[in-house]
Formats: structure tokens, sequence, C-alpha cells
């Protein structure tokens, strides 16, 4: 992380502060700076989130895409995290300095997210092994002011909270593969369900005390951190060692129930603000919009929807027969001509039953 | 008219997707033995074999072989920094990772850094730059435990001035039990997006052990666990 430095007496004062329970700007040691959520920043993404911790600073945007599941993974959508930091953030940013700390962040939020299901991947697949949506969270880190692994957890926590999805209508049965039809309504939208989302609670280890919500002094008094991704039910989804330090097992185990008990309590404020951004949203679209999630349609329930499937060469006839009564081409005609013009591979033609 | 045209989701109706033909995912137990896959009790590593003083030309070297996990580590240094870098009052350390065939997750080498910055005494030799390759021979499963188990003896094996050995160990946790030294088929197995899981929690730890001291210099956890 940015760090700054600092005289040994400037050290040893932060760190009998922490000691006697009395920080720098006076907290305790178990205390937040306030911080200041302001949604809905960037209007090309499809959520975005500016959040403030006292100097640290930070804008979050997703961008929901269209994109394939991974092969192992046929039936799961996509979360990616890119973190940026801003040269303006710390010159120590400048170039490629940044890079290291960006891995750090990248890594931490995807094993919190992705693979603890904090959030229900299965919901974002549109047809398995083909179409699933692609969820981009890109982090612009402008200040850094201490903490800033707290503040970015925060805000993707918020962000994946108001990230508004677009609805798929229907399938469209294009040659037999089933191809995801979008709303044209940009009001028709879903949100994905953040409930059980981690935030990361950070744990540097100031003097012989843990401490919540250092400031960059407090930070580069301590050698390293604990981050851990804690759920609002005080669940652990993530545990890792920042910077050159040593832990004993036994203050291992007192940090992790330490990080569980502030990250519950975090969580319930964000949820709060989550609900009220989204509640402030309702009222401007529509005050009669149904109350709670809107599910979006697996793939069985959409395939089911469907009224015309064009699977098979006399399917296409059919309906362009349907379609258009008054053609000149008749329907064997059709499917005479198709047929010849080997439009459709064999291998499912053949093996439709 | 359920059925479709691809033949994957023809397959998936079975039961079965490709990925899961291709790599069949087998229960953590055998049923039969009351055993895991490979024959092993759940509290039982698979043998380990190490040796130091592999590389004649560098400071120190080790190989290490978590069952068929193979790691290669040279200690290169420590030298003087190049006009490239700018000064420290301390050592620094390079780390760098490979593998054959494959590319190592960039967070491994974080990691790696971060637990050697922590074991070695740095302030021994400022100025100088202590250079670690790590060569992943054949991933089995466990792969960042046996590197750091490779990196601790390569270092002794240099006679780096190091506060203590360090040992890597890889636990697995399926919501039930505790697993030791899990292969990469068992970790595969385990599915952290089940919502079975998600009910009991599971997950993996990785844990870098100061034995000596008592201390840990290395900790990842992934996956989710109750309190």
């Amino acid at each position: 992380m940015a760090e700054i430095n600092l005289s040994d007496e400037e050290k040893y004062f932060i760190i009998v502060g922490v000691a006697q329970d009395i920080r720098a700007d006076g907290r305790a040691r178990l205390d937040y700076r306030s911080k200041e959520i302001e949604a809905n920043v960037i209007t090309n993404a499809h959520g975005s989130i500016r959040i403030k911790l006292a100097e640290t600073d930070v804008i979050i945007a997703t961008k929901v895409e269209l994109g394939s599941p991974d092969e192992d993974k046929p039936e799961l959508g996509k979360l990616e995290f890119l973190v940026d930091c801003s040269p303006l953030a710390s010159p120590e940013f400048e170039g490629r300095g940044g890079d290291q700390l960006s891995e750090t962040i990248c890594g931490i939020l995807t094993s919190s997210y992705s693979t603890s299901g904090a959030i229900d991947m299965k919901s974002l697949c549109i047809v398995p092994e083909k179409f699933c949506y692609v969820i981009n969270v890109d982090i612009l880190v402008l200040q850094c002011g201490g903490n800033l692994l707290d503040v970015i957890a925060m805000g993707c926590k918020a962000c994946l909270g108001i990230c508004e999805i677009p609805v798929v209508t229907g399938l469209r049965f294009d040659l037999g593969e089933p191809t995801p039809v979008f709303t044209t309504d940009e009001y028709e939208f879903t949100y994905l369900d953040v409930r059980e989302a981690p935030v990361v609670v950070t744990l540097p280890r100031v003097g012989r005390y843990f401490v919540i919500d250092a400031t960059i002094e407090e930070e580069s008094c301590s050698k390293g951190k604990l981050a851990i991704g804690v759920t609002s039910k005080g669940d652990i989804t993530s545990i890792d060692k920042i910077g050159r330090c040593c832990y004993q097992l036994r203050s291992l185990a007192a940090s992790i129930k330490l990080a569980a008990k502030v990250g519950q309590g975090l969580n319930k404020v964000l949820l709060e603000k989550i609900e009220s951004i989204k509640s402030q949203k309702k009222q401007l679209i529509n005050p009669d919009f149904p109350e709670g999630y809107i599910r979006r349609k697996t793939y069985k329930e959409l395939v089911a929807g469907v009224d015309v499937k064009i699977v098979r060469v006399a399917d296409v006839a059919t309906v362009f027969a349907e379609e258009f009564p008054t053609a000149t081409y008749s329907k064997p005609y059709l499917t005479e001509k198709l047929n010849q013009a080997n439009f459709f591979s064999s291998d499912w033609t053949s093996g439709e039953d | 008219m359920e059925t479709t045209s691809s033949n994957g989701t023809a397959s998936k109706l079975k039961g079965f997707s490709r990925a899961d033909l291709l790599n069949p995912k087998l229960p953590l137990i055998n049923t039969e033995t009351g055993k895991r896959q490979d024959g092993r009790d759940i509290n039982e590593v698979r043998p380990v074999f190490v040796q130091t003083g592999i590389k004649e030309e560098s400071r120190g070297s080790s190989y290490v072989e978590y069952g068929r996990t193979k790691v290669i580590c040279v200690v290169q240094g420590p030298r003087d920094l190049s006009k490239k870098i700018d000064f420290s009052p301390t050592g620094l350390i390079s780390v760098d990772i490979q593998t054959v065939g494959g590319k190592v997750p960039e967070r491994f080498t974080t990691l790696m850094k971060d637990a050697l910055e922590a074991i070695v005494i740095l302030d021994k030799f400022p100025k100088a730059i202590l250079e670690v390759h790590l060569t992943i021979l054949e991933d089995s499963g466990s792969a960042l435990a046996a590197c750091i188990t490779a990196a601790g003896l390569a270092l002794a094996d240099g006679g780096i001035p190091v506060f203590d050995i360090m040992i890597g160990s890889t636990l697995l946790f399926d919501g039930k039990q505790y697993y030791f030294d899990p292969t990469r088929k068992e970790l595969d197995a385990l599915d952290l997006t089940e919502q079975e899981i998600n009910d009991v929690g599971g997950g993996i730890i990785t844990l870098g052990c100061m034995p000596s001291r008592d201390q840990t210099c290395l900790l990842t956890f992934e996956g989710s666990k109750h309190q």
C-alpha cells in the first residue's frame, strides 16, 4: 500500500496512543471514520458509486456485458474486477508502480466474491455453455488516505447492489441456437442480491493492538495487516495476510473474531444505504414497482416461454409461410431450396429425436 | 421439444456437462474403503521428499516433492542493487515463480514475497537484493505449500540469515471434515459455489508456519467458514 515516511518519534506517538485507546484523530481502536456514499455518479455505467472515507476517495463503476461462461463452469456467470491506482492518489502509483497493489486487491476481491458463493453466480447465467452476464467492476482510486481495501470492498458491494442488470425478455432460436433477447425498456432491470456479499475488514497491527480503519500514518507504523472478508451473518469468506509480518496463531484467532464482529455491523449499515438508494430510484421511475427482488428467469423458464422454435428446415419454411402468406414461394419449394443449400448442418437435424 | 440442438446441452440433460464427462468429480471419500480416493486417511499427508544443494553454482537450492507435486527453488545473491532500483536501507527480495506449461496466479508471487520478507533478516544485507526463483515442475495440488517449504530450505541451504525455516501446508475443509494435503483432484472436486457447501461452509487454507517460533508467515483462505 502507499506508505509515507515517518520519524521514530512520530511512530512512537502513534503506537503509544493506540495502546491507550486514543488515536491521533481522537478515535478509539475499533471506531470507523465517517463515510460518504454517492450513487450513480457515472451515467454510462449500469451502476456506480463514489465512496469517501475521510481522505480515501474511490470511484467504482459496474458495466454489464453479454459473454460466454467458462468451459469448466458452464452454468455460472462471471464477475471481473479491475483496479486502477491513479498516479493522482500517490506518486508511487506512477507508471507500473500501482500494479502490484492492484493485483493484490483484485486477488482478495476475487477470492472473497467469486469462490465463496456470496453472490448467486448461477442467476447470472442465461443459456448454459453459451451466454451469461459478465459484470465488470472497475475501480478507480482517486486518493489514498489509508484503509483502501475496506473502502474498495464496501464500494464494490454497494455498487453491485445498485447495478441495474437488463432483463432478458425471451429467447430466439436462431438456427436452433438459443439466443437471448434483451429488453429495450431502460427501466426494466433487475438487481443482484448482495445480502450475502462480503465486506473486507483489514486489521493492521499497530504496536501490540489491532486497529480498525487505520489512517495512512498508522499503516506506516505497522509491518503488515490481515484482510478478512466478512458476510452479514459474520461468516468468514477469505483471509489474506498482506505485508512483511508474522502472527502467532492465537492472535490470528482473536483478530478473526474481532473482524467478524466489526464486519457484521459494517454490512448492516451498508445494506441500509443500498436499500435507500434503490428506493430513491424506485420513486423516480415508478412508485408502484413491485417490492423485493425481481428474479431473473432461468434458462428452463425462458425456453418454456418460446412460442416458435426454428430448429428444422421444415420450421423455417412454416414460419416463413405464416409470416408472409402472400409470398410467391410455396412451402415445399422453400423446403427443397433450403435442403439443397445445405443450410443446416446435418449433425443436429439428424439427431433431433 | 425439450431437447435442444447443441450436443453440450443434450448431454447435460443426462446429468453431466461436457466438463464433467472429461474430468469426473469423484467424492472426497471412497465409500467402499472409507478412505480418500488415493488410499490415504483424512489426516495423512502424501509422501514428502526433500533434497538440498541440487544446483552447484547457485547460493542455495532445494527440491521438494509433496506426492506428485514437484518444486525446485534456487536462491541467488545477495548481490548489489542494479542502478535502476532505488536505494534501500534494508535488503530487497525478488521472487519469481514459474511453472511448466501453464501460468502461475499472480497472487502466489505476492504471497511468497510477503512471506520471504517476513522470515529473512533483511537488515543483515543492506543495499543488496536476494533473488528467489521457484519452478513448479508439476502441480498436483498444494503447490503453494510446496513452494513455501522449498524456499525455506533453499534459504537455509544458502546460509541466508533467517529468523526461522518456514514449512507450508494446505488444508481442505468440505463442511464436515478437514483433509490434510489435498491433491489437485480433491481441490477441483470441492465446488465452493454449490449451495450445500454454502450452508455449512468449506474452503481451502494455505499456511506458512515457522515451527520453532510458533508463528505464521503466510496465510491465505478461500471459501466460507461459519462462526
